[in-house]
């Protein structure tokens, strides 16, 4: 009970502080928060079922792309769009988990073919008038409407990013105490005790799969809608399938705060490397290698696992809600 | 009455017969051991019979449906359960989370399944340990809790690939008894084991394979007299 109270107290302090903040750092929390979402997203299927997708830009780029070519072309809310990107993403994670899954690719074979998909979708991307070829898309202001999903101010994205993120944290939450996240997890720690014991792998995969790309592609549709741009690199870039899975594995891996944990520490890390240490570009990058690197060999399993080895039961209820 | 038939089972690796033609009744109530020298295909029957591995050729019948094309869930559901020779606990998580992941094969009430779980812990004697991570246990205890993810799921058959190798003898006694209480709740057993005390107290028939045949089945006096197993077992120089 403790934790949820503390928990329920920190979103609170979020809620609350939005208004007072000028818009740098209601971009660093909006840019946090969106990470979050999609990296908790991520964790349905790279941390609690074990299968790592490396391509999970894949889904991003679709949500992004799907909403801002209805609304470009069309005239279609964005909240339209994203629910159609979302079942679009959710068709597609299920086509590559078929693939996949039919022929028990596993491990490091998985995270190749996911590759390959969002390379695939790319190329296509970059290739497609529809798409905008490589100019990407710019999307047009039409007003400030809630409709049109497209604000003047960023008080509006900083709350419904914080929607999206309690809803996705929530979700996890529920998953992981019920039925569904035992089998995700035992698939992880030994499919073939799970199959012995009489749990259908493959379905429980492809649950996994369709519900991390339904979730993830409605965070793409958010970032287009808050950027205005997308182009192929930013939305199908191997790039931002590493940002997506980074912030699970600094966090911990199938744990419901460790996401949203590794983008707090992600989040000043990186700002205050690319200010401080602006006229170095790419400074940043190293700093996150090195960083990701300390965590994999000292903290394999990430903030959550570090806090719940420090015998205080406090801490240890509060995060450790596996 | 038969419960499990093999039919003309068939399994190779590339060049060798790992399962050659085998046929193999097991009947209600039943208590079978499995034996034969390393390499014998023993493991191999397991995986076939789970549906692990698909067979060559041949079929499974499990009380009188044709399981051979089912997939391993699928063999757990109808109410076979079998376990590993090499221990797959789940590692990081608890003893009871461990059982529970089982229990969900026929139980959906939470209730239930925290009841259940707490039944099986109990009658193998991990109850006092059902909180410790899988990882932490010894080797009798993951034996035992392989065994007891198995009985979560309610099986009417079970497959015990070497539940005892790795014990000590007062474990061993433990495990003969949990084996002779299974029994007589009326459960059939096909067990694989290379303890001679354990597989002679143990079983009411023997079947011994060697290359994928059956060489010899009987009762267990018949066959630690017969001359073809000692062969089998000891070379043919013991053969005299």
């Amino acid at each position: 009970m403790n934790n949820r109270l503390v928990i329920a107290a920190i979103l609170f302090i979020f809620v609350v502080i939005a208004p007072f903040l000028n818009d740098y750092f209601l971009h660093v929390l909006i840019m946090m928060f969106l990470y979050s979402y999609l990296g908790t997203s991520w964790n349905i299927l790279g941390g609690y079922t074990g299968q790592f997708s490396f391509g999970h830009t894949a889904y991003f780029g679709i949500g992004a792309y799907v909403s801002t070519i209805l609304l470009f072309n069309w005239k279609i809310s964005p909240w339209i769009g994203m629910i159609c990107g979302a079942f679009l993403g959710l068709i597609f994670g299920l086509f590559i988990g078929f693939l996949c899954f039919r022929y028990g690719l596993r491990g490091p074979y998985f995270a190749l073919a996911t590759l390959a998909f969002a390379e695939m979708l790319r190329i296509g991307a970059l290739n497609l008038e529809i798409t905008g070829k490589a100019m990407g898309i710019l999307i047009p202001l039409e007003g400030d409407s809630f409709w049109l999903f497209q604000f003047t101010s960023k008080l509006p994205y900083y709350y419904i990013i914080l929607c999206m993120t309690t809803g996705i944290v929530l979700i996890n939450y529920i998953i992981s105490n019920a039925k569904l996240g035992d089998c995700f997890e035992a698939i992880r720690e030994d499919p073939d005790s799970a199959m012995a014991l009489g749990i259908d792998t493959f379905k429980y995969k492809m649950i996994a799969i369709a519900l991390s790309s339904f979730f993830t592609t409605m965070g793409g549709t958010f970032y287009a809608q808050y950027m205005f741009y997308i182009d192929p690199e930013i939305c199908f870039g191997v790039h931002n399938s590493i940002e997506i899975f980074l912030r699970p594995i600094l966090g911990g891996l199938g744990t419901v705060m460790g996401p949203t944990l590794g983008a707090f520490l992600l989040a000043p890390v990186s700002e205050v490397t690319r200010n401080f240490l602006g006229s170095y570009s790419g400074v940043y990058l190293m700093i996150y290698g090195i960083l990701f690197i300390m965590v994999i060999i000292f903290f394999p399993r990430g903030i959550v696992g570090l806090l719940s080895s420090i015998p205080k039961e406090k801490v240890k209820n509060l995060f450790v809600k596996t | 009455m038969a419960v499990l038939h093999l039919e003309d089972l068939t399994r190779s690796f590339g060049g060798l017969m790992a399962v050659a033609q085998l046929n193999l009744t097991v009947s209600k109530g039943e208590i079978v051991g499995l034996i034969g020298p390393n390499g014998a295909g023993k493991t191999t029957v397991f995986n076939l019979i789970s549906a692990f591995l698909k067979p060559d050729s041949g079929r499974i019948f499990f009380e009188n449906d044709d399981i051979t094309h089912l997939k391993p869930h699928q063999i757990c559901k109808k109410g076979i359960c079998r376990t590993f020779q090499i221990v797959k606990p789940f590692l990081s998580f608890s003893v009871k989370k461990n059982v529970r992941i089982g229990s969900y094969n026929r139980l959906k009430e939470k209730q239930e399944i925290e009841d259940k779980t707490i039944e099986i812990l109990d009658f193998l004697g991990l109850v006092d340990k059902k909180d410790v991570t899988a990882k932490n246990l010894s080797i009798g205890d993951r034996k035992k809790l392989e065994l007891a993810r198995a009985l979560a799921t309610k099986p009417s058959f079970l497959l015990l690939d070497e539940v005892m190798a790795g014990l000590n003898p007062k474990e061993q006694n433990d495990m003969i008894n949990i084996i002779l209480e299974l029994k007589s709740m009326g459960m059939t057993i096909l067990l694989i084991e290379h303890t001679m005390k354990v597989i002679m107290s143990l079983s009411e028939r023997i079947i011994v394979l060697n290359y994928g045949k059956k060489l010899a089945e009987g009762s267990p006096s018949d066959i630690g007299s017969n001359q073809d197993v000692i062969e089998a077992y000891l070379g043919e120089r013991y053969f005299a």
